[in-house]
């Protein structure tokens, strides 16, 4: 096998957006949202820096979720909307108590997300924030707390792919009924520990496949069956249930291939190509090559000589008495014998009649 | 990771002390101080990853709970999936392929890995196949379908697939009856040899699809094409259930 050590001319470049996104600043700016429009509305700003490494130059969009996390808070419409100009950019409506929507797709910038009860009027929203969007950089925006003190939090998401036959897994605890939250494999794998309300842990990673979990909070316990495919990236949020307990929403943030192939696909047997290439690496195997063909060189240089060789003949003998079967004479001839000459003759004829009628069916018959 | 730990930090303190005049101009209350974003990848204490609080202090609302949808009780979460989501659970598993641009209309062979890890190309040069061992079109993941430029002897079933362009649409049916509808986002052709691994199958948080085969220069003495050529689709429609 030929090694190909070729330098390819990749398409891509994947730094600069990387590092464009990354300098976004990191601000806030908490604004009480008082006055005519909306006493009740609690308003944040949220920018985030993208992970690092993340981000490809070739994506162009960021993306963002929403996820309604609050125990006595009716069913929500949501409006997500661009600061700059308002334009309603998504709108979502009747999200129950537990919800996770899905990503959508978004331009880089910074949008205002918007919640009221369902039918509500969007000029009261019970809790808005803003929250910036970069390229290749997923994001969770939750309102979780109680009815009461409704609260917003942006989470970054991850979008490193796991390390083979592994997933990875976060916990977002917003339970209100529990300060905080440990979550660990029925085979004591620990996965999150002592996690405070509101907050998202780290990802952990743990091999793909199913798992039954153990939620520990003080007194109250929970269990939960969970799935989590090889190549996935999962979170799971921490929720209160009507009956004073806790329940545990598994949800997909995002996944790879699953089982992830390496490298490229030989997808052609070459047919078609318009561009042929040898790559043989050894000397030895060059020497072949040259050997092969200098004696493919000889054997056509032959091969073409004797042919307009016998080609030339071919042509001639309208000019010349003598084919070559003639050349050799019958000694029995004499020289001024009249017969012989009119044997020479008429043999003549027929053979240049037999010349001409293969040179008129020979292009056909050599197909 | 393409950044160093250096840049990181220069970065983040950038960043803090930028967060940290905003919050000054602003003229934010002390009530609630930045902390940590949680989230993200692993606590090194990069203060690039620092981001404003977890969650704003929500102000009470004075006017009762009905105008707020307060339930005055505790529900019951959704556990269901997402709502508004294109996007399916994938057990469905794709039978066929069609790009009409290019006059594709294909089966979808069963691909597997060999033991180096490569993916396998379909059997039939005629045929395309999608990579059994990793997610289904619809789901959330880069679904793989490849499928041959050509044989020795003439055009195959992905002879012309470096020509779809941004915009085209790609339809995967699923074994259900449903239709998945991708758009290309974008066609490159790379070298075998720095094929972007991470790029192609790594993840993601939407239902995508990647198309490949051959392309570039033969080589006459390995037998194989130098260079491949992806095609990144997203999916933006996905038909009912019939």
């Amino acid at each position: 096998m030929a090694s190909h050590s070729r330098t390819g001319s990749s398409l891509t470049g994947r730094l600069p957006a990387a590092v464009a996104a990354a300098s976004i600043a990191l601000a806030v700016s908490l604004l009480g949202f008082g006055g005519a429009t909306a006493s009740a509305a609690t308003t944040t700003s949220i920018a985030l820096a993208p992970a690092a490494g993340a981000p490809t130059a070739a994506v162009t969009t960021g993306w963002l979720r929403l996820a309604h996390l609050s125990p006595d808070t009716s069913a929500v419409d949501i409006r997500l909307s661009a600061l700059a100009g308002g334009t309603v950019t998504q709108s979502l409506s009747n999200i129950g108590y537990g919800a996770v929507s899905a990503y959508m797709a978004l331009s880089p910038g910074t949008y205002v997300v918007a919640m009221v009860p369902t039918g509500g009027d969007f000029t009261q929203p019970i809790i808005q924030t803003s929250v910036t969007v970069v390229a290749g950089q997923p994001l969770t925006v939750a309102a979780f707390g109680k009815n009461a003190d409704l609260r917003a939090a942006a989470y970054r998401d991850d979008l490193t792919t796991p390390p083979a036959g592994q997933s990875r897994v976060r916990v977002v605890q917003a339970s209100t009924i529990v300060p905080t939250v440990s979550v660990a494999t029925s085979t004591g794998r620990s996965i999150a520990t002592d996690v405070a309300q509101g907050v998202a842990t780290d990802y952990a990673s743990v091999p793909g496949g199913p798992w039954k979990l153990d939620l520990t909070a003080g007194a109250v316990q929970s269990t939960a069956d969970v799935d989590l495919a090889q190549g996935s990236i999962s979170t799971l949020f921490v929720l209160d249930n009507a009956s004073g307990g806790l329940a545990l929403k598994p949800v997909l943030d995002s996944s790879s291939a699953g089982d992830l192939p390496v490298g490229g696909v030989q997808t052609g047997a070459g047919g078609t190509a318009l561009v042929h290439a040898s790559a043989a690496e050894d000397s030895n195997r060059r020497i072949i090559d040259i050997g092969t063909g200098a004696v493919s060189v000889l054997a056509a240089a032959i091969v073409i000589f004797g042919h307009r060789r016998r080609t030339r003949l071919a042509q001639s003998s309208s000019d010349s008495p003598h084919q070559p079967q003639f050349r050799r004479l019958p000694e029995s001839y004499q020289k001024h014998d009249r017969q012989w000459y009119d044997n020479l003759a008429h043999e003549r004829q027929e053979r240049e009649r037999e010349v001409r009628g293969d040179a008129a069916a020979g292009p056909s018959e050599r197909r | 990771m393409r950044f160093t730990i250096g840049s990181a930090v220069v970065r983040g303190v950038a960043a803090l002390m930028l967060a940290g005049v905003l919050w000054g101009v602003t003229g934010c209350s002390t009530a609630v101080s930045p902390g940590a974003l949680p989230g993200g990848e692993s606590g090194t204490g990069d203060p690039g990853r620092a981001a404003p609080g977890t969650a704003a202090p929500g102000t009470t609302s004075p006017g009762g709970t009905a105008d707020r949808g307060g339930t005055g009780s505790f529900q019951d979460p959704d556990l269901g999936t997402a709502p508004g989501s294109a996007v399916v659970d994938g057990s469905a598993k794709p039978v066929r392929v069609q790009i009409a641009s290019i006059g594709v209309d294909s089966a979808l062979e069963s691909l597997k890995k060999d033991g180096s890890g490569s993916l396998l190309p379909p059997v039939d040069f005629a045929s395309a196949g999608w990579y059994s061992g990793g997610v289904a079109p619809g789901a959330v993941g880069p679904a793989v379908i490849a499928g041959h430029i050509d044989s020795s002897v003439g055009p195959a079933v992905f002879y012309r697939l470096s020509s779809l362009a941004a915009g085209d649409p790609v339809g995967v049916t699923l074994a259900d009856g449903r239709v998945a509808t991708f758009t290309v986002d974008r066609v490159i052709q790379i070298a075998k040899a720095d094929f972007p691994t991470a790029e192609v199958y790594g993840a993601v948080p939407t239902a995508q699809l990647r198309l490949i085969t051959c392309g570039g220069v033969f080589d006459d003495d390995w037998g194989h094409y130098l260079d491949n050529v992806v095609v990144f689709a997203s999916e933006t429609a996905i038909s009912p259930q019939p």
